[in-house]
């Protein structure tokens, strides 16, 4: 991994051979070793290291952008005079913005690397895994990576930023052995050896063997407990749609009738704030956002008010507002109960453990569809019935928001199937939730 | 017969032109497999053989009973822009290598972005050792099919290189389907973009294999937009072409103004098109959407490392479990399905896989019965294979090969049998043209997908546009639903750029050609919500 002082010899050295008006360098570097099991054993694994370099070259108003993976000489030449002979041969942009003077970066505590490659580390926790699935006679398959990396960004004005990470990953499926049967849980640390690999195993055995015999639940809306994996994914959704442009052009949900957007409006309870916040110790953030822009803590909705949209730099300077990055993580706050409690409370309801395969149907309600995976169970009088098939649900994020009754403490989980370690979410227990058809499977 | 001739085909045929445009831009049916590699074999560097033997030697010195090497360089370019400006233009180049070892009966892989020997034999090693140190977890040993050793070069077999072709031509294009969509009354917005792959990569094993390829493939498409501020509603429209297995001769083929223009009449004329009512329907499914309801519930569940539980963890498993071979109808007795990674134009085309297979075809549904899977050398054994069928791909030179979908298509009806006659054939139905929203369950069982435009047929006829419309299946009730398939003539190849499977996630282009069928009584849902 490239240190602060080599990684900006690099980038001195290319913005030195830029003749463009305007260069904007960025550099990363990413070292990943990762191992994947299935049928209680290792399938595959493997380790890798991914430099990128990337160089936007400006002549007046007209950009074109090269990436390369080789930083010798004659490689960050021939990157850089791509670069230029793409901008030379550009349209000129009307919405081009000027390179960014200097910025001042939040410090950000991100790094937690052992230094190594970690290999023995994963191995050791996968053998966690494979040998708590074969004490209790399921199937046992999964993925574990941690990788440690650097970012850097630079540009002619002066402009330099440089940011290193690190972080490790754990998911296992565990599926009963005549196949009735399949649970599942995932967690995210800042390092290979902070993952909970007991844990995350012995939850997904549990689910898997608390998930046989499951009986058919007619469709329907229903009160509905969803686990932190699940609000995880349902943010994501929020997230990415939260852009200022999109709405004041009429095209996005956060589109005001009439015109304009809907920041300043409040659409959920009082109880619903979700911010991002680079520094925040429980999931850090990259410092920076598109464009070089400083992140900060920033609500986005903040006590059920639509607080923050993201605006870009063009937009910003043409609507008279500040340019506003998205967020580089998601954090949402929740409750002080437990899942254990949430149920608990609940006197008929559905319980989903995660949700899969999730697709916009309507971008003009948020409307999504998907699936339930790995375990999904019937509530009764405030504890477990039994196990219900999969569902295919057709909902919204802002309709979910909308009807949330409780939360529980938010914790960092990524969304099913990312790897991402920058989403701490609550379980939600909402008052209705529309599964639209049964899925049979297992 | 090429896309202008059957657009003035279908409407001489009494059809609204645009809403029949069966063949938009596709490939023609494939008549021919791949070109044989040349017999002479020479590469076009030299030290490409020097590099990878370093590779194999140092693998072989640590102890690996098997490895193969891919040097790979990845050019790509993408261009994209809205309305009357460019908003990005990117140009990107990756390098680097990736050994792949077994040893101690398990696999292990290392990859590198410095190509040079010291390197080369370190990662080789590397790659060694991470198979010794997870061996001890290792159940069964690896096994793999027999193959030939192979000294090849292919390539895509393109006419006009993308790479080559002026930046200024590219532009000129993308802001000419921009203008033309914008000059629909009603249209907003219109963004467009082209995304150009070429693949370089010359691999070697330890069975005697070195194999250099260049692959080619292309991604052009666009999105028109319609905003009703006084409904307070948008609508969008997507093009109708599909990524090919093609160079820039694609992008000059397709007949863009033309498709502009429709989309932004078609995305204006959403607002006002009937709310589809929910119920059962029969469907007609146009190519242009019917490729990725195959994708999806017939390429996956027949991928044998999910039926073999592979996936579990991510992509999921398959309800198409071994002992359904050759006995477990999926459809009715006219649907087959034929995989092939060896037709022109097609993405997942090419001369050999990343286990050094040379490509093939083979039958995957036969009369409506599901009799093979996709394989690579590594698997052939788990189901009594003799050999591979060729589908081993790995994304990028960091990227461990694992199984990965060919080309999967629905093949022709015998008889004869236009979409117009077919329309003609239908009293009550829902015709779907474009890819939409998808969504299957983990197992394949379940799916839901949407469209870009729907048209409802009635008596024969199409009777007006409808919106809100998704449907929902069960896929081997869906496709024994399957009552009309087009003949040959109206054969199309869609496909997907970005096909995501397996952890680390890579990505998998590959195409699905398919002519327009006919469904009997799906369940249609409506939509339209209020949140």
């Amino acid at each position: 991994m490239l240190s602060r002082d080599q990684a900006k010899q690099i980038t001195d050295k290319v913005l030195a051979m830029s003749k463009a008006d305007e260069a904007f360098v960025s550099l990363s570097g990413e070292q990943v070793t990762h191992i994947r099991f299935a049928r209680n054993s290792p399938s595959t694994s493997g380790s890798y290291d991914q430099p990128v370099l990337s160089i936007r070259s400006t002549f007046g108003k007209r950009s074109g952008t090269a990436r390369a993976n080789q930083f010798d000489d004659a490689s960050l030449a021939e990157a850089v005079r791509r670069s230029e002979e793409l901008a030379r041969l550009a349209p000129e942009d009307p919405e081009h913005m000027p390179a960014l003077e200097p910025q001042t970066y939040p410090e950000v505590k991100a790094f937690f690397g052992a230094g190594d490659d970690g290999a023995v580390t994963l191995a050791r926790g996968v053998s966690t895994c494979l040998k708590d699935a074969e004490r209790r006679g399921v199937v046992a398959a999964g993925f574990s990576r941690m990788e440690e990396g650097f970012s850097c960004i630079a540009n002619s004005r002066g402009l330099f930023g440089y940011h290193q990470a690190s972080g490790a990953f754990v998911s296992e499926t565990a599926r009963t052995r005549d196949a009735t049967g399949s649970g599942w849980s995932s967690t995210a640390a800042n390092r290979a050896a902070d993952l909970d690999y007991a844990r995350v195993s012995q939850t997904a055995i549990d689910k898997a063997l608390a998930s046989v015999e499951a009986k058919p639940l007619d469709p329907g809306t229903y009160v509905t407990i969803l686990e932190p994996a699940c609000v995880a994914s349902l943010l994501q959704i929020l997230t990415w749609s939260m852009s200022a442009r999109s709405a004041d052009e009429g095209r996005s949900y956060f589109s005001a009738p009439g015109g304009g957007n809907r920041l300043g409006e409040k659409l959920f309870g009082d109880d619903i704030t979700i911010y991002s916040d680079p520094q925040a110790p429980e999931a850090p953030g990259a410092p920076w956002g598109a464009d070089g822009l400083p992140q900060a803590r920033r609500p986005w909705i903040d006590k059920g008010t639509v607080a923050n949209l993201s605006y870009d730099r063009y937009w910003a300077a043409k609507t008279g507002k500040p340019a506003v990055p998205g967020g580089s993580n998601t954090i949402m706050t929740g409750g002080t109960a437990s899942l254990a409690d949430l149920i608990a409370s609940t006197e008929r309801g559905v319980l989903v453990t995660s949700l899969w395969y999730i697709r916009s149907v309507d971008p003009r309600t948020l409307l999504h569809t998907g699936l339930t995976r790995d375990g999904v169970f019937l509530i009764e009088n405030g504890a477990i019935k039994h196990p219900v098939h999969n569902f295919r649900w057709n909902d919204s994020p802002i309709a979910v928001l909308k009807n949330v009754v409780a939360m529980s403490r938010p914790e960092r989980v990524p969304p099913r199937p990312s790897h991402s370690t920058t989403t701490v979410v609550p379980a939600l227990k909402v008052k209705e939730f529309t599964f639209s058809s049964v899925s049979e499977a297992v | 017969m090429d896309r202008r001739d059957f657009l003035k085909g279908t409407a001489a045929a009494g059809g609204s032109l645009l809403l029949l445009n069966a063949c938009g831009g596709g490939s023609p049916r494939p008549v021919s497999p791949a070109p044989e590699p040349a017999s002479a074999v020479t590469f076009s560097d030299p030290s490409l053989r020097e590099l990878a033997d370093v590779a194999l030697h140092a693998a072989r010195d640590a102890g690996a009973s098997y490895a193969d090497v891919r040097i790979a360089a990845y050019r790509r370019q993408l261009v994209g822009t809205r309305e009357d400006r460019v908003e990005y233009v990117n140009d990107a180049e990756d390098r680097g290598f990736g050994v792949r070892v077994i040893a101690d009966g398990t696999w292990g892989f290392a990859a590198s972005a410095r190509i040079d020997k010291d390197e080369i034999a370190r990662v080789a090693r590397r790659a060694v050792a991470l198979a010794k140190a997870n061996s001890v977890l290792q159940r069964e040993p690896v096994r793999l099919a027999p193959v030939e050793a192979h000294q090849a070069v292919w390539n895509t077999p393109i006419r006009r290189d993308p790479f080559e072709v002026p930046l200024a031509e590219k532009v000129e294009t993308l802001l000419g389907i921009n203008a033309a969509a914008l000059q629909v009354a009603g249209v907003s917005f219109c963004s467009s973009r082209m995304d150009f792959v070429r693949e370089h990569k010359f691999f070697a094993s330890t069975e005697g294999s070195y194999i250099e390829q260049t692959l080619h493939r292309c991604n052009p498409s666009f999105t028109v937009t319609s905003v009703d501020r006084k409904r307070g509603s948008f609508q969008t429209r997507d093009a109708y072409s599909d990524p090919q297995g093609k160079g820039y001769e694609y992008i000059e083929d397709y007949p863009w103004i033309e498709d502009a223009r429709q989309a932004g009449e078609d995305a204006v004329a959403k607002h006002n098109a009937r709310s589809v009512e929910p119920g059962k329907r029969d469907l007609i499914l146009h190519p242009t959407h019917l490729w990725l309801t195959i994708h999806e519930s017939i390429g996956h569940p027949t991928e044998l490392d999910r039926a073999l539980g592979l996936e579990a963890n991510y992509a999921g498993t398959s309800f198409l479990t071994p002992d359904k071979l050759g006995t477990f109808r999926i459809g009715s007795d006219i649907v087959n399905f034929v995989a092939e990674k060896t037709a022109p134009g097609s993405l997942a085309t090419c001369g050999y896989d990343d286990d050094g297979v040379k490509t093939m075809e083979w039958p995957i549904v036969r009369d409506g019965i599901f009799v093979d899977y996709q394989t690579t050398r590594d698997q052939a054994h788990l189901i009594d294979r003799p050999h591979s069928y060729g589908t081993s791909y790995a994304q990028s030179w960091k990227d461990v090969p694992f199984q990965r979908m060919p080309n999967l298509n629905l093949e022709p009806g015998k008889a004869p049998l236009t979409l117009a006659q077919l329309i003609a054939d239908t009293e009550d139905a829902i015709l779907i043209k474009g890819r939409g929203s998808y969504s299957i369950d983990h197992q394949r069982y379940n799916f839901q997908f949407g469209g870009q435009t729907f048209y409802e047929i009635k008596n024969g006829k199409v009777a007006g546009m409808l919106r809100d419309v998704a449907y929902q299946a069960r896929t081997p009730d869906f496709w024994q639903a399957c009552d009309a398939i087009c003949s040959e003539d109206e054969y199309y190849v869609g496909g997907s750029f970005y096909d995501g499977k397996g952890e680390p996630g890579q990505s998998n282009a590959v195409s699905h050609g398919c002519p327009p069928a006919r469904f009997r009584q799906i369940n249609i849902l409506n939509t339209d919500r209020k949140v």
